[in-house]
């Protein structure tokens, strides 16, 4: 038994030897092969950590980039809201100013049209004066002819004619510069000269002017002007100022009876100058009174002493005296005579 | 007091209105003075270069170039410039007066506020008449 065991051995170690052999290549194989996968297994691990890497990185990166692209699109947002806004609020600006100039366009062409209208009424004004003036004209100097002695010779029944004729257009004229005039104040055109100066010699020229035709009716003009020494000075255009008074004085003569009586006087009271026009005249009637100063108003005893007039007259000097920044005020009783209070106020004292 | 033949006056009238023109040269001739006539600007403008003119009455509202616009190139002629000129026209408002005077105009003459009688009288106050 022993000895099959160490043939069987021997045997054994033969096949045992040949055994070997094929089994360490086995294992070399194996282990080749081992290593092979090991290796793979590694690189693969080595991939995969690196892919793991790649993507945490990439990952990391993209956050990055996603955050940064957020922010950037936040920022790009922003600003594109910025802009929007900007944009929108240069549209408004556009539109603003193209507001703006279209308004300043339409106040231009505005401004335009009020002075071409405004040329049109003073032209109004100059064209009603020519043409209605230039007839009367030679209406008024047909009848100056006919009466003057060295063109013809009237008989007194023709004379008589000829003059009711001459004082008949004498007074269409008077009516027609009044309505004139205050064409031209409503206007706007009656230029205001206002200037510092002594209301005094303009009362007094007013007051020579009517002495004529006031002689012609018997009636007593008195006129009581202080001496301009130390007189206070007043803000007036003198020329208005003049038309007022003479238009005022004018109708104290109209309206008062032959043998009649005028006071004029000018005062100094209390911070005013005061003008004062009181004649014995045919009065205003008591419920007519607050009209007086309306445009065409006519007292009722007034048309019936003058049928001509357009009462238009007052109406103007009570815009006179409004530019002036003075007061008109009438006093009156209807048979007995009126009284026109004017007050303007004083500036200063005149130098001595 | 009426002018010797020596010294006569010769009057331009410058006025389309023949009528009102008429009278006026009426009134004129009264007074011994001697009279031509123009219906617009371009007849004064002739008579001007021609004759001798003492003064001239000046209306404004004309047939074709108008009375300011005459006065004026009356005024900036050195042969025409001191010929006296009184506007006599129906145009009365503050401007228009004072464009006259501004002008060069010695008066100036609302024809409808007077009569040719005191027109007359006007001019020969001007000539110390």
């Amino acid at each position: 038994m022993e000895e099959e065991k160490p043939a069987r051995n021997a045997s054994l170690s033969d096949a045992g030897g040949k055994k070997l052999s094929s089994q360490k290549y086995i294992w070399i194989i194996q282990i080749i092969f081992a290593f092979a996968i090991a290796t793979m297994a590694f690189l693969n691990y080595i991939s995969i950590i690196s892919g793991v890497l790649v993507f945490f990185v990439l990952a990391v990166n993209s956050a990055a980039f996603a955050l940064l692209f957020s922010d950037y699109k936040k920022g790009l947002e922003s600003c594109n809201v910025e802009t929007e806004q900007k944009s929108k609020k240069i549209d408004e600006f556009d539109q603003i100013t193209r507001q703006l100039v279209k308004r300043e366009l339409e106040v231009a062409h505005a401004n335009q049209r009020l002075a071409e209208l405004d040329v049109a009424k003073s032209d109004f004004v100059s064209v009603a004066a020519h043409q209605l003036r230039t007839p009367l004209t030679g209406i008024k100097w047909s009848y100056t002819a006919l009466l003057d002695p060295e063109t013809g010779s009237l008989n007194p029944d023709q004379k008589e004619i000829a003059e009711k004729g001459l004082a008949s257009i004498s007074n269409t004229i008077d009516l027609v510069n009044d309505l004139l005039n205050v064409a031209h104040v409503e206007e706007g055109k009656m230029k205001f000269e206002i200037k510092k100066q002594s209301l005094l010699p303009i009362a007094q020229k007013a007051v020579e002017g009517l002495k004529l035709i006031a002689a012609e009716k018997k009636i007593r003009l008195s006129a009581k002007i202080p001496d301009e020494t130390g007189f206070p000075e007043v803000d007036i255009d003198a020329e208005k100022m003049s038309l007022a008074i003479t238009n005022l004085l004018d109708n104290a003569v109209k309206y008062t009876p032959d043998g009649g009586r005028i006071d004029f006087s000018i005062s100094q009271e209390r911070g005013a100058i005061k003008i004062v026009m009181q004649d014995s005249g045919i009065g205003i009637p008591k419920n007519q009174k607050d009209r007086l100063f309306s445009k065409f108003f006519r007292a009722d005893n007034a048309t019936a002493v003058q049928t001509s007039g357009t009462g238009l007259g007052l109406y103007m000097v009570k815009k006179i005296i409004d530019r002036h920044g003075g007061k008109i005020v009438v006093d009156s009783v209807e048979g007995k005579g009126t009284a026109f209070i004017i007050t303007l106020p004083e500036i200063s004292a005149k130098k001595s | 007091m009426e002018q010797n033949q020596t010294d006569q006056k010769t009057i331009l009238i410058v006025e389309d209105d023949t009528f009102m023109g008429s009278l006026l040269e009426r009134k004129f001739k009264q007074k011994n003075f001697q009279i031509l006539r123009a219906v617009n600007v371009d007849e004064a403008r002739k008579i001007i270069e021609s004759s001798q003119i003492s003064l001239m009455l000046l209306d404004i509202i004309l047939p074709g170039t108008d009375g300011i616009t005459f006065l004026k190139e009356i005024k900036s002629n050195p042969q025409s410039k001191s010929i006296p000129v009184i506007i006599t026209s129906n145009l009365g408002k503050e401007e228009e007066i004072e464009k006259g005077i501004a002008e060069g105009a010695k008066d100036y003459i609302v024809k409808a506020h007077t009569t040719p009688g005191e027109i007359v009288e006007k001019v020969e106050k001007i000539f110390g008449i």
